[in-house]
C-alpha cells in the first residue's frame, strides 16, 4: 500500500515536471521563431527568447527591451505579450505545483513520528492494531509506559496518528519496518494479531534482529504456543482462555467456592 | 438421545464449548460441581459426550434446550458461544427463563457490553481487556525484578 502510494506520488511529479518542461520548450520555439522572423538575427531572437522566458520578476523590463532594440507592430508587441505572460503564467503555475508537492511529500507529521521513534530506548512495539493492540495502547497510554504501534493498514495508522501515538506503517514481518519501530532499542515486542502464523513470521524476523528480546505474543491454542515455543521462549497468551478462566473463576465465587488462581 | 436425562439442581449451564466454554467447563469440573454443557456442532457434542460430560447437542438460543438443561433450578449459566447476538439472544430467554440465575458472559465490543448487561447479564468480561492487564503485569513485574 505504502509503495503504491509511493508510486503514485513519484509520477504525479514526473507528469508535473513533464509538463512544464514540454510546455517551456514548445513556447520557447515558438517565441524564437517569432522573434527571428522579426529580426533576422538568430542571436537577438535567441536573446529575447531567454529574457522573456525568464523574466518573470520585472514585468515590463522585457517589453521595454524590446522597444529599444526594434520597431514592431500591434501585433508583434501582442504575440510577445501573449508569450511573456504565458511563460509566467507557467513558471508560477510550476513554483505552485512543486510547492503543494513538497508539502504533501514531506509529511511533516510523518517525520517528527519518525524522528521521536529513534530518540526511544527500552520502549514497548506492539505488532498489530487489533483489540488487544488497542487494549495494550490504552493501558501503556495510562501508565505512561513509551510504546511504538505497526500495523499495515493505512487507515488505523492515520488515526492513531491524529491521537499522537507513535506508529510504523508497514508489514511487522519485514525486518526494515521493525527498525523503523526501534527493534534494536526495545526489550519487549508484543504480537497481538489474531493471525498465528502471521505472529509466527513476525517472531522469526525479531529473533534475527534482537536476541535480547523478549517476546509476547497471541495465540489461539496451546499447539500454536509450542510451536511458536520452538522459535523463541517468551509468555504467549490465549485471550479466550484467560476469559474463560476468569469467568470460571467469578462462578466459583459466586456459588462459594475459592476459585483458583 | 444425546441429552443426558439428569435432574440437575444448583448446578451450572455453560453454552458453547469453545476455548472460553472448555476453560469453564475445567474450573467447575475441579470443584465437582454440577453443569451441563449446550453445544450447537456436532463434533463438539461427540467430544461432550466422549468425557461423559451432561450435555445437549443444539441451540443455546432455543428456550427448550435451556429448559431442558433445567435452567429453573440453575444457579449460573455462562453464555460463551463464538457468536455475539447469539449470546444477546440466549441472555435474553436465560433472564426470560430464570429470573434469579447469575449470567456471565463474554464479548470484544465495549458497546455490546452494554447491551449484554442491558439483556441481563450480571457479569461480562472482555478476554481481550484481561490478556492486555496479563500482559502489563508481566512487563511491570519484569522491571520491577
Amino acid at each position: 500500500m505504502v509503495k503504491i502510494e509511493q508510486d503514485h506520488q513519484i509520477n504525479i511529479t514526473f507528469n508535473l515536471v513533464f509538463l512544464f518542461l514540454t510546455i517551456t520548450i514548445i513556447i520557447g520555439l515558438v517565441s524564437f521563431h517569432e522573434f527571428f522572423l522579426i529580426s533576422h538575427n538568430k542571436f537577438t531572437a535567441g536573446y529575447i527568447t531567454l529574457t522573456t522566458m525568464f523574466d518573470a520578476i520585472e514585468p515590463s523590463n522585457v517589453s521595454i527591451n524590446i522597444i529599444n532594440i526594434m520597431n514592431f507592430d500591434f501585433f508583434e508587441l501582442f504575440s510577445v505579450l501573449i508569450i511573456d505572460g504565458l511563460t509566467k503564467i507557467v513558471i508560477i503555475g510550476f513554483i505552485m505545483a512543486s510547492f503543494i508537492n513538497l508539502f504533501t511529500s514531506i509529511n511533516i507529521k510523518s517525520r517528527l513520528n519518525m524522528l521521536n521513534i529513534k530518540k526511544l530506548k527500552n520502549h514497548i512495539i506492539i505488532c498489530g492494531f487489533s483489540m488487544l493492540g488497542e487494549e495494550l495502547s490504552n493501558e501503556f497510554k495510562l501508565k505512561k509506559i513509551p510504546f511504538v504501534i505497526i500495523d499495515k493498514d493505512p487507515l488505523k495508522i492515520e488515526m492513531l496518528n491524529d491521537l499522537n501515538y507513535l506508529t510504523v506503517l508497514g508489514d511487522f514481518t519485514e525486518d526494515g519496518i521493525l527498525i523503523k519501530a526501534g527493534v534494536m532499542n526495545t526489550k519487549y515486542i508484543v504480537f497481538a494479531t489474531k493471525h498465528d502464523y502471521y505472529n509466527l513470521l513476525g517472531l522469526i524476523a525479531v529473533k534475527n534482529l534482537n536476541k535480547n528480546i523478549k517476546v509476547i505474543s497471541r495465540a489461539t491454542d496451546h499447539q500454536t504456543i509450542k510451536r511458536l515455543e520452538d522459535v523463541l521462549i517468551g509468555k504467549y497468551i490465549i485471550p479466550e482462555e484467560a476469559g474463560g478462566t476468569e469467568i470460571g473463576k467469578k462462578i466459583l465465587s459466586m456459588l462459594d467456592k475459592p476459585g483458583r488462581k | 438421545m444425546k441429552t443426558k436425562e439428569l435432574e440437575l439442581k444448583d448446578h451450572v449451564i455453560v453454552c458453547g464449548y469453545g476455548i472460553v466454554g472448555e476453560k469453564i467447563v475445567d474450573s467447575l469440573k475441579e470443584y465437582n460441581i454440577d453443569f451441563i454443557v449446550i453445544e450447537f456442532d456436532e463434533n463438539k457434542a461427540e467430544k461432550l459426550k466422549k468425557y461423559g460430560y451432561n450435555y445437549i447437542n443444539g441451540d443455546a438460543t432455543k428456550s427448550k434446550n435451556l429448559k431442558d438443561a433445567n435452567i429453573k433450578n440453575a444457579k449460573a449459566i455462562a453464555v460463551v458461544m463464538d457468536d455475539e447476538a447469539k449470546n444477546l439472544f440466549a441472555i435474553l430467554t436465560a433472564r426470560d427463563l430464570n429470573k434469579n440465575i447469575f449470567i456471565a458472559t463474554r464479548t470484544n465490543d465495549v458497546i455490546l457490553r452494554d447491551k449484554f448487561v442491558e439483556a441481563g447479564a450480571n457479569y461480562v468480561i472482555m478476554p481481550q481487556k484481561i490478556a492486555s492487564k496479563e500482559i502489563i503485569e508481566e512487563i511491570l513485574q519484569d522491571n520491577v525484578s
